[in-house]
C-alpha cells in the first residue's frame, strides 16, 4: 500500500490537472460535466447556426438574382459554390473544435445545391432526379473531409431520395412522385443499413450509427405510414388487409432491430427499435380503446405500459454493460 | 486521422466545376441551331405567377405557360370553368391511346385486385403536342358562341349572363394553348404534326383514369415537365407592371400591358424566351 505525504498527494493533482488541460487543448475534450453542457450547448448553436445561415444564403440569392444578367448569375452561382467550398476547407485547417467548419460546410453544401438548382431555374432545364447525385457527392465528401455528422445526413438524405425515385421509376412512376408509394424506400433502408457493415468507420466517430439511425427510419416512418393508410402501398390488396400487414410488420421488424441492437452492442439500433415499437403500440392502443375507454382509464394503460418497457430497458442496459 | 486536404480540394473543386460544365453543355446543346418549335405567345398563354409566400423576394421574373385540355363533355354544362394550367380529362386519351402509350386498362372481366393494381398506376412521363390558336380553339370558341347563343333563348337570365361573360373571354382572354396528343416517341409525334409554328412537343405527364366511382372512361392530362419560362433581364422592360391574370372571365378587360413573346422549344424540348415585345 502506497501512502502519500501531502506534498506528493498536491503535486499528483498538479500533476492530473495539467495532463487534463493538455487533451482539452489539443483535443478539444470535455474533462469535466461543466465543459460538457458547455460543448452540448456550442454543438446546438452551431446546428442552429448552420441551418440559418444556409436558409440565408439561399433567399438572398432568391432576392437578387432577378438584378442580373444571365451570365452575371452563373458566375454568381458557380463562384459561390467553388468559394464557400474552399472557405470551408481553410477554415477547418484552421479550427480544431469543428463547430464553424460545421457552419461553413453547410453553407458550401447549400451554395452547391442552389447552383445547380438556379441553373435548372434560369435556363428552364427539365427536372431530374440525376441532381441528387452530385449533391450527395459533395455531402459526404465534405463529412468524411470534415468529420461532420450533420453533412453525413444531408448527403444520406440525398441517396434515400435517389434511390426511392430510382426504384419508383422502375415501377413506371414518375420520378418526382415516388413518395406516394412509401415501399419506395425500402430498397434505401437496406443498402443504409448495410453500408457500415462492408465499409468500417472506426476512424469516423458516430459515423456507423449515423448510417444505421437513418436506415432504421428511412424504413419505419414508410411503414407508419403504411400502417395508417393501406392503400399507399403497391400491393393490389384490400386496404384493411394492408393497414394490418403493416403494423404486424411493423411490430415484427421494431422488435427484431431492437434484438438485433442488444446482440451487436449498437445503443442508437436499440433506441431506434424500441421507439418505434412503442410509436407502432400506441397507434394500435389508439385504435383499439380511444372511442370505447373513459379516457382517463386509457392514459392509465399507456403509462402502465411505459412503466413495463422501462423495466425491459433497464435489464437491457444492464445486459450491455 | 482525415482525409488529405489536397485530394478533398482537388475532388470538391473538380465536382464542382464538372457537374456546372455538364448543365452548361446541357443547355448549350438545347439551344443549338434551329430550334424543335417556336411559338409566339401573348399575355394570354404567359402569365405572372401569383405572389405567394416567398414570391414575394423573388426578383427573378417566370412567366407561367396557361395550357388547357379539351374536354368536351364538361364544356356543355351550365357552368362550365375551363380550367387552366392544372391538367384534365383528355377525351382524346381513351383506350386506344392508354395502349399506345403502354398503360393497359383492364377488361370488363378483371378481378378487384386486378382493378386496385390499375387504379394504383401512376402518373407517366410521354412526350405532350401543344397547339396554338389551332382547330382546337376553333372548335371550343365555336362551342361556346352556339351554346351562348342558346342560353339567350333557352335558360334562365343568370345562366345566360355567365355564358355571354364566358364567350367574351374565350374570344379574347382565354389560353389557345392546348395539350392534344401524348406519344412515347417524339419524331413521330412531330411527323404527324410537322408545323413547328403552331405546334410543339414537349415533355409532360399523362395519368390513367381510375375505375372507382364509374370513371375509367379517359385518362388525365396531368402536367408538363416545365411549364413556365425565365425571363431574362434584357427582356424584363416588357413585362414590367404586369399583374398576375386570373384565369376566369373578368368583368373589365384583363390588367396589364399587353406582349408578344416568342418561346422557341429546344432540341432538349426545353423553352426559353428569345424575343418580347409590347403591343400598342
Amino acid at each position: 500500500m502506497l501512502l502519500l505525504t501531502d506534498e506528493q498527494t498536491r503535486a499528483l493533482d498538479r500533476y492530473h490537472g495539467d495532463l487534463l488541460g493538455q487533451f482539452a487543448q489539443v483535443f478539444d475534450v470535455d474533462t469535466d460535466s461543466q465543459a460538457k453542457q458547455l460543448s452540448l450547448g456550442m454543438r446546438i448553436a452551431s446546428l442552429i447556426g448552420a441551418l440559418a445561415l444556409g436558409a440565408s444564403v439561399f433567399f438572398l440569392f432568391f432576392q437578387i438574382w432577378g438584378l442580373f444578367a444571365t451570365p452575371v448569375q452563373v458566375a454568381i452561382l458557380v463562384l459561390a459554390a467553388l468559394g464557400t467550398f474552399v472557405a470551408t476547407l481553410l477554415i477547418q485547417r484552421r479550427e480544431g473544435s469543428g463547430y464553424f467548419t460545421k457552419l461553413a460546410a453547410l453553407v458550401a453544401f447549400v451554395c452547391f445545391v442552389l447552383n445547380i438548382a438556379m441553373l435548372g431555374r434560369i435556363f428552364d432545364v427539365t427536372p431530374s432526379d440525376k441532381a441528387l447525385i452530385p449533391w450527395a457527392a459533395l455531402a459526404l465528401l465534405l463529412a468524411y473531409a470534415c468529420d461532420l455528422r450533420l453533412l453525413l445526413v444531408a448527403g444520406l438524405l440525398c441517396i434515400i431520395a435517389f434511390i426511392g425515385s430510382r426504384t419508383g421509376t422502375v415501377g413506371g412512376m414518375y420520378w418526382l412522385y415516388f413518395g406516394e408509394r412509401p415501399e419506395n424506400f425500402f430498397p434505401a433502408a437496406l443498402i443504409l443499413f448495410l453500408v457500415p457493415q462492408v465499409i468500417p468507420h472506426h476512424r469516423f466517430g458516430g459515423f456507423a450509427a449515423t448510417f444505421r439511425v437513418m436506415a432504421l427510419l428511412t424504413l419505419f416512418l414508410p411503414m407508419l405510414v403504411l400502417a395508417n393508410w393501406g392503400d399507399l402501398s403497391y400491393l393490389p390488396w384490400d386496404e384493411h388487409i394492408l393497414k394490418n400487414t403493416y403494423q404486424v410488420l411493423g411490430f415484427a421488424a421494431s422488435a427484431l432491430v431492437a434484438w438485433l441492437g442488444v446482440q451487436k452492442g449498437w445503443v442508437h439500433v436499440v433506441n431506434t427499435g424500441v421507439v418505434f415499437f412503442l410509436i407502432f403500440l400506441y397507434t394500435k392502443f389508439f385504435d383499439w380503446w380511444w372511442e370505447i375507454m373513459p379516457k382517463y382509464l386509457f392514459f392509465l394503460v399507456v403509462g402502465m405500459t411505459a412503466v413495463l418497457f422501462l423495466m425491459i430497458f433497464r435489464r437491457l442496459r444492464m445486459r450491455i454493460a | 486521422m482525415k482525409w488529405s486536404p489536397k485530394w478533398t480540394a482537388v475532388t470538391g473543386l473538380s465536382l464542382i466545376a464538372l457537374v456546372n460544365l455538364i448543365v452548361l453543355i446541357g443547355v448549350a446543346y438545347n439551344r443549338s441551331g434551329e430550334p424543335e418549335s417556336r411559338l409566339r405567345l401573348t399575355e394570354r398563354e404567359l402569365s405572372v405567377p401569383r405572389p405567394w409566400a416567398f414570391q414575394k423576394e423573388n426578383s427573378g421574373l417566370s412567366l407561367k405557360l396557361l395550357w388547357r385540355v379539351r374536354d368536351e363533355e364538361s364544356e356543355g354544362r351550365a357552368y362550365y370553368f375551363g380550367f387552366v394550367s392544372v391538367g384534365g380529362r383528355a377525351t382524346w386519351l381513351d383506350g386506344a391511346k392508354l395502349k399506345e402509350l403502354g398503360i393497359e386498362p383492364p377488361s370488363s372481366t378483371a378481378t378487384e385486385a386486378q382493378k386496385r393494381r390499375y387504379d394504383k398506376l401512376g402518373a407517366k412521363e410521354v412526350f405532350l403536342a401543344l397547339e396554338f390558336d389551332g382547330p382546337t380553339y376553333r372548335a371550343v370558341l365555336e362551342r361556346t358562341r352556339e351554346t351562348a347563343q342558346r342560353s339567350q333563348n333557352e335558360e334562365a337570365a343568370g345562366k345566360a349572363q355567365w355564358r355571354a361573360k364566358w364567350l367574351r373571354h374565350e374570344e379574347s382572354e382565354s389560353s389557345r394553348l392546348f395539350v392534344i396528343d401524348a406519344g412515347l416517341d417524339a419524331a413521330n409525334l412531330r411527323a404527324k404534326y410537322p408545323d413547328r409554328t403552331r405546334y410543339s412537343i414537349v415533355r409532360g405527364r399523362v395519368h390513367p383514369p381510375t375505375t372507382r366511382y364509374g370513371k375509367g372512361e379517359w385518362g388525365r392530362v396531368e402536367g408538363l415537365a416545365i411549364d413556365s419560362v425565365n425571363v431574362p433581364l434584357e427582356f424584363r422592360p416588357v413585362f414590367e407592371g404586369l399583374t398576375s391574370r386570373g384565369y376566369y372571365p373578368s368583368a373589365e378587360s384583363p390588367a396589364g400591358p399587353k406582349f408578344e413573346a416568342a418561346v422557341a422549344f429546344g432540341k432538349r424540348l426545353e423553352p426559353s424566351l428569345t424575343g418580347a415585345t409590347r403591343k400598342p
